[in-house]
């Protein structure tokens, strides 16, 4: 369902990403890891079509992203740096995104609403941090993507919401065979939910595959210390 | 790959709810400065009427609301197209605003084309509503004041339009060059005067370092440059030109939206997003410190006025383009070298005349016509016209006498005796003489110099030149003036503006009066005996002629343009009720020093007692 091929992107001389490719397959909740200034974020900026390669291709079901509107329809995006419009409440953001987003669906909104509980009129640059995440994923859900790019999305939540956000995404990944993936700092938390993951590093994929196949291999460690034995030990 | 299509209809109405307070204060401005006027002037016109002799509608205003020379509303173009475009743009300034638009089922080219056209809209629909008030204001005062002014209203309503359009597109272009907001808003601005601003330092370089150059309405081109200016010094945009003006907005826009494809996004916050972008913007700054310090100073500190400016200049251009006070690394020093080239470049090819322009001079069988204009600061004689072989020749031959000689007519600028010698006696030691030739091939060249009067008096191609027919002819053009009636005044002291009466002459004696005047101007001028006169009266002339009508007015203001020149600059039409029952007339008035070589005009004058 997500196909980066090869992918270079350098700021000013400094490469960000060199060569890198990944394959997260359809219905996968791939947990993309690496340490601050991996890459993470600037992959991520690729596959929303953000940025553009300086070379190497990514696809999101089989279709270049840049600049696609289809792909745009079929993907949902949660950023670590969020942003509304000023001064909107989440009713007008969802006012607006229901005109734009053609698979938007109303009834998932007032749901997640109620679950979330969230204030619906209040302008969300008032929100708390944790709640603007909220609104951020919830925002994104309603659209009801097929490809759902989450970067650092539980940070600000705490573990009751952290659940709540957690199983409404796998509820779609069980029901549409949604395919998620997930850049995170939370190990752990990743651990409970990916099937696939991908360790980045400078620029580079050190390691993709199965957790389960994973976890045979590397003899029962914890993503944790997969993570440490990749990096060759640094952060132990 | 689907594009989508072009304008988003949701997109587009969410601009317009999330910046509908630019509109809003675009709209008052636009309603105080012409419908509020045009309410409480038509509801207080008795009031008007009675204590200032207004009357409503003034035409007036309603002639400049409709050219677009109304403050206010001149305002208003210019700021709020800047303003809205930079607002509906801002999104592209921010990383995060930037990764949540473009993650939008949106395409770059929907995004581009809908933000424009909400930029436009809320900028274009406070005046349009405006409009709409004013023509109802007009319906509303009756006595067919929309219907005279309809064709008006109209153009109007395009010219301001393209107004917008022009001054939108390249707002538009300056956001997708800026990765911030103010910067954005401030290139806004400049990108609407530049070619203004690039054009009038040409022009003050050619004026500061070549000698004979002349503006020659070049200046004027200026206000063309830009339909928003062209409304300031003209009335109104011709059919053609708002064609072009939309034509080069669209082509901008077009432009805009190739960079905006182009632009880098993760460059959101810089000041410039294309690293050609700041090398520009540096360059604009050196280019203008160093021509603005460097032209005005120059001849207080030399050379150090330049390389002020330029490093003032280099300094500014890079902190600002860079966005950091930390402008000293490797590229700046080359860029500090390059732009020292380019200035140094610039400056000496009109220092040391590159191209030759100081020593040109036409062949006379190139030339078709020459415009001759010689003026002493006495305003002896204007502009006289050449086209026979003969006086050509002589008019190329005055030229090249000049060019000739061109170190010695500087040097005798220099001298400062002269300026002692006309406050002594009043004597005018200097002449101005403008040399403008309408070449075969529709080329127009021309040349202004500032000569001593003997250079000019005693120069055998003058001497030729004044006496051939076409120049007797336009000296003596005093003797056939078209007028019905000849009023003078004189002024019998020079510099005493206090004594000014009016001198009752029959019309016989008034067309006495002006053989006299002309043939003394001719043989003055002929002899270059002007240059020893003193002046001894100060004539006022009104000619006043019967021909009222809109089509004979033309016709004779064009003769008096050809013939009497800036003498008859000053115009008036005199109302029937205004004229002692001679029917309405159009006036001329005109202002002639006489010299004490006018011996024919002086004898004349003291034999009538004056």
């Amino acid at each position: 369902m997500i196909r980066v091929t090869d992918l270079t992107k350098s700021f000013d001389g400094v490469k960000a990403l060199e060569g890198l490719s990944l394959h997260v397959e359809k219905g996968a909740v791939y947990g993309l890891i690496g340490p601050n200034g991996s890459g993470k974020t600037t992959l991520i900026k690729h596959l929303t079509g953000v940025m553009a390669p300086d070379s190497g291709s990514c696809e999101i079901a089989g279709m270049p992203v840049m600049d696609n509107v289809e792909v745009k329809k079929i993907t949902g995006y949660v950023p670590d740096e969020l942003y509304f419009f000023a001064n909107y409440s989440l009713k007008d953001m969802s006012r607006f995104l229901e005109k734009v987003c053609p698979s938007w669906g109303r009834e998932r909104y007032s749901r997640m609403l109620s679950d979330l509980g969230l204030p619906e009129t209040g302008k969300i640059s008032r929100f708390s941090k944790g709640m603007q995440k909220q609104a951020a994923f919830l925002l994104t859900m309603s659209q009801r993507p097929d490809v759902l790019i989450l970067d650092e999305p539980i940070d600000g939540l705490d573990p009751i919401m952290r659940r709540k956000v957690w199983g409404c995404l796998l509820e779609d990944v069980a029901d549409r065979q949604m395919t998620v993936l997930i850049s995170s700092h939370n190990l752990r938390e990743l651990e409970g939910i990916c099937d696939s993951v991908g360790i980045i590093n400078k620029g580079k994929l050190l390691f993709e595959g199965k957790l389960d196949e994973l976890k045979g291999k590397a003899k029962d460690m914890s993503l944790e210390e997969l993570f440490f034995y990749e990096m060759g030990g640094e952060q132990l | 790959m689907k594009k989508g299509k072009l304008i988003s209809s949701a997109l587009l109405l969410e601009n317009f709810r999330r910046f509908w307070s630019i509109s809003a204060v675009g709209f008052l401005f636009y309603f105080m400065s012409g419908p509020y006027i045009m309410l409480y002037r038509s509801g207080r016109s008795a009031y008007s009427a009675g204590y200032y002799g207004v009357t409503w509608p003034d035409t007036y205003f309603l002639g400049n609301l409709m050219d677009n020379q109304n403050f206010g509303f001149e305002a208003m173009h210019l700021v709020l197209p800047v303003v809205a475009a930079v607002c509906v743009f801002s999104y592209l300034n921010k990383t995060n605003s930037v990764g949540f638009v473009h993650a939008l089922p949106l395409s770059k080219r929907t995004l581009f084309a809908t933000n424009c056209l909400s930029g436009l809209g809320l900028s274009f629909v406070p005046y349009l509503i405006n409009w709409v008030i004013c023509m109802v204001c007009m319906a509303g005062m009756g006595g067919g004041v929309l219907k005279e002014y309809a064709v008006s209203a109209f153009v109007w309503l395009l010219s301001t339009l393209v107004i917008q359009c022009f001054v939108l597109s390249l707002a538009v272009l300056a956001c997708m060059v800026s990765g911030n907001g103010v910067i954005a808003l401030l290139t806004g601005f400049a990108f609407n005067f530049l070619p203004h601003a690039l054009l009038l330092s040409a022009l003050a370089y050619e004026e500061n370092f070549l000698f004979g150059f002349v503006n020659d309405g070049i200046g004027d081109t200026v206000f063309y440059l830009s339909p928003w200016s062209c409304t300031i010094y003209d009335d109104g945009i011709g059919g053609w030109a708002l064609l072009i003006y939309f034509a080069v907005a669209a082509a901008v826009a077009v432009l805009a939206d190739v960079l905006y494809h182009r632009r880098k996004l993760e460059r959101a916050g810089d000041s410039y997003v294309f690293g050609w972008m700041q090398t520009i913007i540096g360059f604009l700054f050196v280019y203008f410190f160093t021509s603005v310090t460097g032209l005005m100073f120059f001849e207080g500190f030399g050379i150090m006025a330049y390389v002020l400016g330029f490093i003032i200049g280099f300094l500014v251009g890079q902190m600002i383009s860079l966005k950091t006070l930390h402008i000293f690394n490797k590229k700046s020093l080359k860029n500090l070298v390059i732009f020292a080239v380019i200035m140094a470049l610039i400056v000496s090819a009109f220092a040391v005349d590159i191209f030759g322009f100081e020593k040109r001079v036409p062949k006379a069988e190139r030339v078709e016509k020459v415009e001759y204009m010689g003026m002493s600061p006495q305003n002896v004689y204007s502009t006289m016209y050449f086209t026979s072989e003969d006086a050509i020749k002589n008019a190329v031959g005055l030229h090249q006498e000049i060019v000739d000689d061109l170190d010695a007519v500087k040097a005798e600028l220099d001298d400062e005796s002269w300026s002692n010698e006309y406050n002594n006696d009043h004597r005018y030691p200097f002449v101005s003489v403008t040399i403008k030739y309408y070449l075969k091939n529709g080329g127009v060249m021309a040349r202004s110099y500032r000569l001593k009067t003997t250079r000019v008096s005693e120069s055998p191609s003058y001497k030729a030149l004044m006496n051939s027919t076409e120049a007797i002819q336009s000296l003596e053009a005093l003797r056939t003036m078209e007028a019905d009636e000849l009023l003078f005044s004189i002024m019998t002291e020079y510099g005493d503006y206090g004594v000014g009466n009016g001198i009752s002459l029959t019309d016989s004696q008034a067309r006495q009066l002006l053989e006299a005047m002309a043939l003394d101007i001719r043989d003055t001028i002929k002899s270059g005996r002007f240059v020893e006169s003193k002046q001894v009266y100060n004539l006022d002339l009104t000619a006043m002629t019967s021909k009222y009508s809109e089509a004979e007015a033309e016709a004779l203001d064009k003769y008096y343009d050809r013939v009497y020149n800036h003498r008859a600059g000053d115009r008036a039409y005199v109302k029937p009720e205004d004229n002692n029952g001679k029917g309405a007339w159009r006036v001329y008035f005109m202002n002639f020093e006489i010299f004490d070589s006018y011996t024919r005009t002086v004898t004349l004058l003291k034999s009538w007692g004056y």
